[in-house]
C-alpha cells in the first residue's frame, strides 16, 4: 500500500494546487513543495520497508478492475522500481525548488507538474501491463502543456513534436502489449503471471521483442528516434527539462527492461547485438553533436542522448553487471542530467538571459559559485570517478566485456564515445566560463561584474542533486543491492532460456 | 585509520577554506597550510613506526562495491612509503610557495588542497577502482589551476595537458576493465599474486598483450616518455610556479609509481618480452630531455626538459630488470630498482626546490629568460647558493641526493644492459653542461643596472625551501637509510624476474 501513496499524494497535490487561486503564489509553491517532499519521503520509507532478503516484488496490491479483459489494478515494487521512485522524488522536490520564480499561471504550472510526477510514480509501480500503459499515457499530457505554455525556443513546435513521438511510441507499445496478451492462453495482463508462466515460443519472442522494445526505447531517446529529446528539453521550462531528462526518459528505459526484456528474454538475446550497436551510436553521435552546439541547453540535451546510450548498452548486455549498471545509469543520469538542466536552463539563464555560449564572457569571474558547481556537475557527467556516472558506466562496460556475443568493436567504439564526452565537456566548460566573449557589451545592458548569487531554493536543489551524485558514486552498494533484487529473477530466466537461435 | 586521515585531512582543509567565512580568502591559506602540515605530521609518525621488513603496513580494508570486486584497500609498503612522504613534504611547500597569490585566493587554495588528497590517495590506494578515482581526481585541480592562474598561453597548456592525460586514462581504464573481467579482481596485491603463480596470463589468454599495452599507454603519457611527452613543456612552463612544483615533483611520480605497482608485479612476462622496446624508449627520453634542455633559453623550459630526463632514469631502473642477462651480479636488479624508488624521492625534492627558486626569480624580475639575468649572486647570495646546491644534486654530485639514487640505478643497469647504459652517459654530460651554463648566466657576470635592488630570500622563502635542501643533503650523505625502506618489497617483486 505504502508505495502507492506516492501516486495518490502527487495527484492530490495537483488537484489542490490547481484549485487554489493563481494570485496566492506563496501557498501554491509551498503546497507543491510539500506534496513533492511527502512523495519523496514515502518513496524513502518504502525503501526502508522493503526487505532485501528475500527480495522480489513486495507491497503487492491487487484489485479487480476489468476482469473480463484480464486487467487488474495491480501494483507492487521491487528494488528497481524503488530506486527509480526515489529518483522521481528527488527530481520532483528539486524541480519545485527550481520553479520558485514561476509567476505566470502558477497554479496550473504546479498542477501539471505534480500530475506528471504522479504518472511517473505510477509507471514504476504498476504490475499490470494495461495499468502501466495508462500511467505512461497520463504522463504525456502534462508534458505538452508544460512546454507549450511555459516553454521558450519554438515551444509549440517542440511540444507538438514531443507529443507526436510519445503517442506514436505508445501506440507501438500498445500493439506489443496486445501481442503479449494474445500470445499465451493465460488471458491476463498481469506482469507477474506473464513473467512466470507465459513461456512464449522463441519464434514469437523474436518477432514481438523489437516491437515492444522499440516502442519504449523512443522515449528513452534511442537513435534515430531521439530527435524529440533535444528540442523538447530545450524548449521546456527548467523544471520540466529536469523532469524530462531526469525521469521521463527513464520511463522508456524502464519499460524496455521490465516489459521487453523481462517478458521476452529469448527475443532480447536474439536482438542484443543490434541494440548494442544502436546504443553505441547513441553514445558517440550524442557526444559529437553536443560538441558542435552553440546553445548551452542544446549541449545538455544532446549529452542526455549520449548518456542514455549507456543505459541502452547496459540493457543489451543482458549480464548481471551490465543490467545493474544500466539501472544505476538511469539513476545517475537522472540526477546529473537534472542538475545540468537546472544550472544551465535555470541558474545561468536567469542571470544572463542568453543561452548562447558566444555571449558568455568569463563567467568564472562573474558568477564563480555557479561556474564551479557547473564544472562539478560537468565532470560528474563526463564520468569522473567519484561521481555516480563513473560507477554506472563501469558496470555497463564490464557487463559488455562479459557478454561473449559482443565484438570488441562495440567496446572500442564506446571508448571513442567516452573520449568524445571528455571533449565536449571540457570544450563547453571552456566556452561557457573561461572564454572572453567576442560579442561586445551592450551599452544599455552591460554585463554586470558580478551576477546575483544563488537563491536559497536554487542552492538547496543543487546541493541535493550533487550530494545524490556523489553519494551514489562513492557508496553505490545500497543502490546495487536494491537493483539486484529486481534483476535476480530476470537473470534466472535469461540463464534458463535456450541459447539464442 | 592513519592513511585515511592523512589523505582526507587536506580535503577537510579544502572544505574549511571554501566554506568558512573569511575576507578575501586570507584565512583559506591558513586552513590549507594547517591541513598540509597535519598530514605531514601524521606521515612522519607513520615513517617512524614503519618496519622496513614488515611488508604491507597500516593497511585498511573495507568491502566497498562487492558486485565489481571493489574494496577500499589502502596501505604503505616499500614501494610507496617514500612517495607518501614526498607528497607530505611537497604539499606545505606548494602552499607556502603560493602565499602571495594575488587574486581569488579562496578558489586557489581549495583546488590546491584537493590536489593533495588526490595525490595521497593515488599513492596509497591498492585497488584499481579508487586508485583510478584519485588518479583522475589529481588531474582536475591542476587543470583548473593552470587554466585560471597560469601564464599567457594557459588555456592551450591546460588543454594539452588534459587531452593527453585523458587519452591515456581511457586506455588504462579499458585495459583494467578487461583485466577485471578476466581475473575477477581489481586488487593490486591479488593481481600480483596471480602473476607470480602464473595464473594471470592463463586467465587473460590472448588479450594479455593488449591489456598490457593499454595500461602502459596511460602511464607512458603520465610519466611521460617520448613521444607522448609533447604536452609537458607547455604545461610545466605555463603553470604557476607552485603548480609546476606539483607537476614535476609529484604528478610525474604517479606515472613512475604506476610502473612499479601496475606493470612490474602484474605483467612480468610482458616486461621481459618487451624489455628492448621499453629500454629504447627510456633511452630516447633520457637523451632527448638532456639535449633539448641544452637548447633552452627559458629557465622554466630548461628545468622541464631536465625533469623529463631525470624521471626517465627512474624508468630505466625499473625496466632494466626485465632485461635478459646471464651470469650477472645478483644484486644488480635489486640495486637498479631500489635506486629507481629513491630517485623518485630525490628528484621530487630537487626539482621542487629548483622550480620554487625559479618562480621566485620570475616573481622578482618578471622574466624567465636566462639572457635577462646575470650577476645576481651579488644581490641574492643566499638564493644563488641554494639554487647551486640543488643544481649540483641534479647533476649528480656525490653527497647530494641525486647521486645517491642515480648511482645505484647506473650500477644495476650497467651490469644488466651495458649497451643502453653507456648510450645514456652523454645525457649525464649534457645535464652538467646545461645546468652549469644556467648557473653562470643567472648568477655570475655583470649585474644589470635594473636588478641592483633585488631582495634576497626572506624568512618565509627560507622556511619553504630550506627543509628541501636539508633533505637533499641527508639523502646524499646517508643513502643506505633511504634505500633500506624498499629493500624487502623489491626482493619480493624481483622473484618474478629471476
Amino acid at each position: 500500500m505504502l508505495p502507492l501513496f506516492t501516486v495518490a499524494i502527487s495527484f492530490l497535490g495537483a488537484l489542490v494546487v490547481g484549485l487554489t487561486p493563481p494570485c496566492r503564489t506563496r501557498t501554491i509553491r509551498w503546497t507543491a513543495l510539500l506534496a513533492a517532499l511527502i512523495g519523496l519521503a514515502t518513496a524513502g520509507l518504502a525503501v526502508l520497508q522493503y526487505e532485501i532478503h528475500p527480495g522480489g516484488i513486495q507491497s503487492m496490491l491487487s484489485l479487480p478492475w476489468i476482469p473480463s479483459l484480464g486487467i487488474q489494478f495491480k501494483t507492487g515494487v521491487d528494488g528497481i522500481s524503488l530506486v527509480l521512485m526515489v529518483l522521481t522524488g528527488l527530481i520532483a522536490v528539486c524541480g519545485v525548488l527550481f520553479s520558485w520564480d514561476i509567476s505566470h499561471r502558477t497554479n496550473e504550472f504546479f498542477a501539471f507538474f505534480l500530475a506528471l510526477i504522479g504518472g511517473v510514480y505510477g509507471v514504476f509501480l504498476s504490475l499490470d501491463l494495461v495499468l502501466l500503459f495508462v500511467f505512461y499515457e497520463i504522463a504525456i499530457v502534462p508534458k505538452y502543456f508544460l512546454i507549450a505554455i511555459w516553454g521558450s525556443t519554438r515551444r509549440e513546435y517542440a511540444a507538438m513534436k514531443l507529443v507526436l513521438y510519445s503517442f506514436t511510441s505508445s501506440a507501438v507499445v500498445l500493439l506489443g502489449l496486445l501481442a503479449l496478451y494474445f500470445g499465451t492462453d493465460l488471458h491476463t495482463f498481469d506482469w507477474t503471471r506473464l513473467a512466470a508462466d507465459a513461456h512464449y515460443a522463441a519464434s514469437f519472442q523474436i518477432i514481438v521483442f523489437p516491437v515492444v522494445f522499440l516502442g519504449f526505447a523512443v522515449l528513452a531517446g534511442m537513435w534515430p528516434f531521439h530527435t524529440w529529446a533535444p528540442t523538447g528539453h530545450v524548449a521546456a521550462p527548467t523544471a520540466a527539462s529536469m523532469l524530462l531528462a531526469g525521469v521521463v526518459m527513464k520511463l522508456g528505459a524502464y519499460g524496455c527492461l521490465r516489459v521487453a526484456i523481462g517478458l521476452l528474454p529469448l527475443g532480447a538475446q536474439y536482438w542484443a547485438t543490434w541494440i548494442a550497436w544502436i546504443a553505441v551510436i547513441n553514445i558517440v553521435y550524442g557526444a559529437l553533436v553536443a560538441l558542435v552546439q552553440t546553445d548551452f541547453k542544446f549541449v545538455i540535451g544532446y549529452s542526455s542522448v549520449s548518456h542514455m546510450g549507456f543505459v541502452l548498452l547496459g540493457l543489451a548486455t543482458l549480464t548481471a553487471q551490465g543490467l545493474a549498471g544500466s539501472v544505476l545509469q538511469m539513476f545517475s543520469h537522472g540526477v546529473i542530467g537534472a542538475l545540468l538542466f537546472a544550472l544551465v536552463g535555470g541558474s545561468i539563464y536567469r542571470r544572463t538571459h542568453t543561452r548562447q555560449l558566444g555571449d558568455f564572457d568569463r563567467l568564472i569571474e562573474r558568477m564563480p559559485a555557479i561556474a564551479w558547481l557547473f564544472i562539478a556537475a560537468g565532470l560528474a557527467s563526463m564520468g569522473m570517478p567519484g561521481f555516480s556516472g563513473f560507477v554506472a558506466e563501469l558496470h555497463v562496460l564490464i557487463g559488455a566485456w562479459a557478454q561473449p556475443a559482443f565484438s570488441t568493436g562495440i567496446l572500442i567504439a564506446t571508448g571513442a564515445g567516452i573520449l568524445a564526452t571528455f571533449a565536449y565537456t571540457l570544450a563547453k566548460i571552456h566556452e561557457a566560463f573561461f572564454r572572453r566573449s567576442a560579442v561586445p557589451d551592450n551599452p544599455e545592458h552591460p554585463r554586470p561584474e558580478h551576477y546575483p548569487s544563488l537563491t536559497w531554493p536554487e542552492t538547496t536543489a543543487i546541493v541535493i542533486l550533487l550530494a545524490a551524485a556523489v553519494g551514489a558514486g562513492l557508496f553505490p552498494r545500497p543502490l546495487i543491492a536494491l537493483i539486484n533484487t529486481g534483476l535476480a529473477p530476470l537473470l534466472n530466466s535469461l540463464a534458463a532460456g535456450a541459447p539464442s537461435p | 585509520m592513519m592513511i585515511t586521515l592523512i589523505t582526507f585531512l587536506p580535503l577537510l582543509a579544502a572544505l574549511a577554506a571554501l566554506l568558512l567565512p573569511g575576507r578575501d580568502g586570507r584565512l583559506a591559506r591558513i586552513w590549507v597550510l594547517a591541513g598540509a602540515l597535519g598530514s605531514l605530521g601524521l606521515t612522519l609518525r607513520l615513517l617512524l613506526q614503519f618496519d622496513p621488513g614488515g611488508g604491507l603496513q597500516f593497511h585498511e580494508w573495507h568491502s566497498w562495491i562487492p558486485t565489481l570486486g571493489i574494496d577500499y584497500f589502502v596501505g604503505v609498503d616499500g614501494l610507496n612509503l617514500l612517495l607518501v612522504l614526498l607528497t607530505a613534504i611537497i604539499a606545505p611547500v606548494t602552499v607556502l610557495a603560493s602565499w602571495d597569490v594575488p587574486t581569488r585566493q579562496r578558489t586557489y587554495f581549495t583546488l590546491l588542497s584537493l590536489e593533495f588528497t588526490g595525490l595521497f590517495g593515488a599513492f596509497t590506494a591498492l585497488n584499481f577502482f579508487h586508485w583510478f578515482l584519485y588518479f583522475e581526481l589529481s588531474l582536475v585541480p591542476v587543470f583548473f589551476l593552470i587554466k585560471l592562474y597560469g601564464g599567457e598561453k594557459r588555456h592551450g597548456a591546460a588543454l594539452q595537458f588534459i587531452l593527453f592525460t585523458v587519452l591515456g586514462s581511457v586506455a588504462m581504464l579499458l585495459g583494467f576493465q578487461l583485466l577485471y573481467f578476466k581475473t575477477g579482481t581489481f586488487d593490486f596485491y591479488s593481481l600480483a599474486a596471480m602473476a607470480s603463480s602464473g595464473s594471470l596470463p592463463v586467465a587473460v589468454g590472448p588479450l594479455y598483450p593488449w591489456i598490457f599495452a593499454a595500461i602502459l599507454l596511460g602511464l607512458w603519457v603520465k610519466t611521460p616518455l617520448v613521444p607522448l611527452h609533447l604536452w609537458q613543456p607547455e604545461t610545466y612552463t605555463q603553470a604557476p610556479a607552485p603548480v609546476s612544483i606539483l607537476l614535476a615533483a609529484l604528478l610525474s611520480k604517479l606515472g613512475v609509481y604506476g610502473f612499479l605497482r601496475l606493470i612490474l608485479p602484474i605483467f612480468p612476462e610482458a616486461v621481459k618480452a618487451h624489455s628492448t622496446l621499453l629500454l629504447t624508449v627510456t633511452l630516447g627520453t633520457i637523451l632527448l630531455g638532456a639535449f633539448a634542455a641544452l637548447l633552452q633559453k627559458d629557465l622554466k623550459k630548461l628545468l622541464t626538459y631536465s625533469s623529463l630526463n631525470h624521471v626517465a632514469y627512474c624508468i630505466l631502473g625499473i625496466t632494466v630488470v626485465g632485461a635478459a642477462a646471464h651470469g650477472i651480479n645478483p644484486g644488480a636488479k635489486s640495486s637498479a630498482l631500489q635506486g629507481a624508488i629513491l630517485q623518485m624521492f630525490s628528484h621530487g625534492l630537487t626539482v621542487a626546490g629548483l622550480f620554487y627558486l625559479a618562480g621566485r626569480l620570475e616573481k622578482r624580475t618578471g622574466t624567465r629568460q636566462l639572457a635577462d639575468w646575470g650577476g645576481l649572486k651579488a644581490v641574492t647570495p643566499r638564493l644563488a647558493t641554494l639554487f647551486a646546491v640543488l643544481a649540483f644534486s641534479s647533476i649528480g654530485l656525490p653527497f647530494l641526493a641525486g647521486f645517491a639514487s642515480e648511482f645505484p640505478i647506473f650500477f644495476g643497469s650497467f651490469s644488466l644492459s651495458p649497451l643502453f647504459t653507456v648510450a645514456a652517459v652523454p645525457a649525464l654530460l649534457a645535464t652538467a653542461v646545461f645546468l652549469l651554463t644556467a648557473l653562470q648566466r643567472i648568477f655570475t657576470g655583470p649585474l644589470p643596472e635594473k636588478w641592483k635592488n633585488l631582495p634576497d630570500l626572506n624568512l618565509l622563502e627560507w622556511a619553504t625551501v630550506g627543509p628541501l635542501v636539508v633533505l637533499v643533503f641527508w639523502v646524499g650523505i646517508n643513502p643506505s637509510l633511504w634505500l633500506g625502506y624498499s629493500e624487502q618489497m623489491v626482493r619480493l617483486v624481483l622473484t618474478n624476474y629471476r
